[in-house]
């Protein structure tokens, strides 16, 4: 499936911007009506050339007409999201992210900010599985108070033990886990949190003039993940509810679940592949909050020129100072 | 592209260095100025005509005349060469038999003979040095011994180090020898003066200074701008959980036991004695006619 614009015939795509659709070419927004392909999946709608296709592949771009494509039978049936949150970030407020971050780091390659090299970033709609617990935790631990006190020349040391125990129902709801092995676990974790007030029904536009892919694992697969956040958060809870001692010990944690639920979704990532000297530096961007993840990579001929170069200056400068020093004036 | 992106490059380079390149710019303009100006005055000729003529004083006569002409003359050569004033005296006459007091005696009659006379290569009072050789002894003891008062680029070149130099080239001939005694000091000053020999913690200042201090500096630079800040986990344990936080069903905290746990406080024995150390009798201060001396001395 193709959005063409019924004014220009262009491909009209989703503004982060504009929260519509838009048609770069005739700047009409609104303006869009679906154009569906033959039933072969990796032939252009548009164009009628040959798209390569990957296997998890849900949205691309056709290298001939470069118009977004929209693979239907990946996003139906199965395939079907129920909710997703579009993106919020355009490309050119995403460079400028990116750009304020990292203007700092002097040592980082002179084209790492460069509008050709910043344009290659793609936004990609990364699958997620979203998972909700109704849970009962029964805890219990044993609990230290100490009190110090001196009297004369002997000093004491009071030690009273406890147990601890509560007793909690908690409410997890949406715990994401990418579903995508093209995105590591990882950087997708520190990707979180979205804001889930903009999360909506799944629409096949908001695709349009993005990437994305369809769930490479199955809700089963990865809710491994799910779980341990959902224990170490449970962990926490019952740990701020257990304050006023100077130390505690955990005895047991029973967690049992009342009842759970798996969605499956989409969120939006931009991704940046900064290619230096035969390795990738990948920086990913919350497509709705902006966060960013990756690290500036390092130019070794800049830190000798610039650290050179201060040291020098620096150099002539205290030469200067022990010139003056020796004056007869002084 | 590849020469696009080095055009780039250099010119970031550029622009970052603009502040760098024009305060050292102006530095070496003046280190520069500086330069020539020493020079400059380090080839210029004696510029202090108040001073008197004469170099030796020996009011203890403990040198013949020719010896006298013969030290003077020494004396001529070296302040040429090492562009200061190089003045001896020696006397016979009480400063003191405990040391405060000989110290004291000394330097402010080494101080004062020097700026009355208003001795000085470049101005009056400006540099040189005066060596004072005292000769008195009596029946209470001895008050013989020597002071060296330095004035102008001669305070800031004989440091405690250097006078002990000069004293100790005196001390191998001073009871058998006094005229060999002066033209050593005299020998040993000059080189001083010249900036020459003797300088092993000067040239280590300035190595430290030149090469090391902005090194250390340009060391931490890099260091600062090679620090990335990560990007961290902003989740709470709360992030997922409906309304943030739990429905706490039931809750205990039951005492269950104590102890006791006592201990002696041991009172801290020993106590650390301090007390002040003398130090040499090297240092700078003011002489009475207000004007800045280094020196120090040491009894025979």
């Amino acid at each position: 499936m193709v959005y063409k614009c019924v004014n220009c015939g262009g491909n009209v795509v989703y503004s982060p911007e504009r929260h519509k659709m838009f048609c770069p070419f005739c700047e009409s927004e609104g303006s869009e009506e679906q154009k569906k392909g033959n039933g072969e999946m990796s032939i252009c709608p548009d164009c009628g050339g040959e798209v390569p296709v990957k296997e998890h592949t849900s949205a691309t771009q056709c290298p001939y007409c470069n118009n977004y494509l929209i693979l239907d039978e990946r996003v139906e049936g199965e395939y079907l999201p129920r909710m997703m949150i579009p993106f919020q970030m355009g490309k050119e407020t995403c460079k400028q992210s990116l750009r304020d971050k990292f203007q700092k780091n002097i040592f980082a390659p002179t084209d790492f900010l460069s509008e050709a090299r910043l344009d290659s970033m793609e936004g990609t709609y990364v699958p997620f599985w979203f998972y909700d617990y109704d849970i009962n935790a029964d805890y219990q631990g044993e609990g230290t108070r100490v009190k110090n006190w001196t009297s004369g020349n002997m000093s004491y040391t009071e030690t009273s033990y406890y147990d601890v125990r509560r007793n909690v129902d908690i409410n997890f709801q949406d715990i994401p886990v990418d579903a995508s092995v093209a995105m590591p676990d990882d950087v997708m974790d520190l990707m979180e949190p979205y804001d889930y007030r903009q999360l909506t029904d799944f629409e096949p536009k908001y695709l349009s003039g993005f990437f994305a892919e369809k769930y490479n694992m199955g809700g089963a697969e990865v809710e491994g993940r799910a779980r341990k956040k959902m224990t170490d958060d449970t962990d926490a809870l019952i740990r701020n509810q257990t304050g006023g001692y100077n130390s505690i010990r955990q005895i047991r944690n029973d967690v049992s679940i009342k009842k759970a639920e798996q969605k499956y979704g989409l969120l939006p990532v931009w991704k940046y592949i900064y290619q230096y000297k035969g390795k990738q530096y990948p920086f990913y961007v919350n497509g709705q909050t902006g966060k960013i993840v990756g690290e500036a990579p390092l130019s070794v001929n800049k830190v000798w020129a610039y650290g050179g170069t201060i040291w020098a200056c620096l150099m002539v400068i205290c030469t200067c100072i022990g010139l003056l020093g020796t004056l007869p004036l002084f | 592209m590849d020469k696009e992106i080095k055009r780039e490059a250099l010119r970031q380079y550029f622009k970052y260095f603009t502040g760098w390149f024009i305060v050292t710019g102006i530095f070496l303009l003046i280190g520069i100025g500086a330069l020539i100006f020493t020079v400059a005055v380090r080839n210029s000729s004696r510029n202090n005509s108040s001073a008197p003529k004469e170099r030796v004083y020996d009011y203890a006569n403990v040198l013949t005349d020719e010896e006298e002409q013969e030290l003077s003359d020494y004396i001529a050569q070296n302040q040429k060469k090492a562009k200061v004033d190089i003045v001896v005296v020696t006397v016979d006459q009480e400063m003191g038999l405990d040391d405060p007091t000989w110290e004291y005696n000394m330097m402010n009659y080494a101080d004062n003979f020097y700026d009355e006379n208003r001795f000085g290569w470049n101005c009056q009072v400006g540099d040189g040095a005066l060596l004072l050789d005292n000769w008195y002894e009596d029946e209470r003891g001895s008050q013989k011994g020597c002071w060296l008062s330095t004035s102008g680029k001669m305070e800031n070149i004989i440091g405690s180090y250097e006078e002990g130099r000069v004293f100790d080239a005196m001390d191998r001939y001073i009871d058998s020898n006094p005229f060999l005694a002066y033209c050593a000091a005299v020998e040993m000053l000059g080189r001083y003066g010249e900036g020459g020999a003797g300088t092993d913690s000067v040239e280590l200042g300035s190595f430290c200074c030149l090469f090391f201090l902005p090194f250390v500096v340009a060391l931490i630079y890099v260091l600062v701008h090679l620090r990335q800040v990560k990007a961290k986990d902003t989740t709470t344990a709360g992030t997922y959980v409906v309304n943030g936080t739990l429905a706490l069903r039931s809750k205990s905290d039951e005492f269950i036991r104590k102890n006791v746990v006592s201990h002696r406080i041991e009172s801290s024995g020993g106590s650390s004695g301090g007390g002040n150390h003398g130090g040499g009798s090297h240092g700078h201060h003011t002489s009475s006619g207000g004007h800045s001396h280094g020196g120090g001395g040491r009894r025979r």
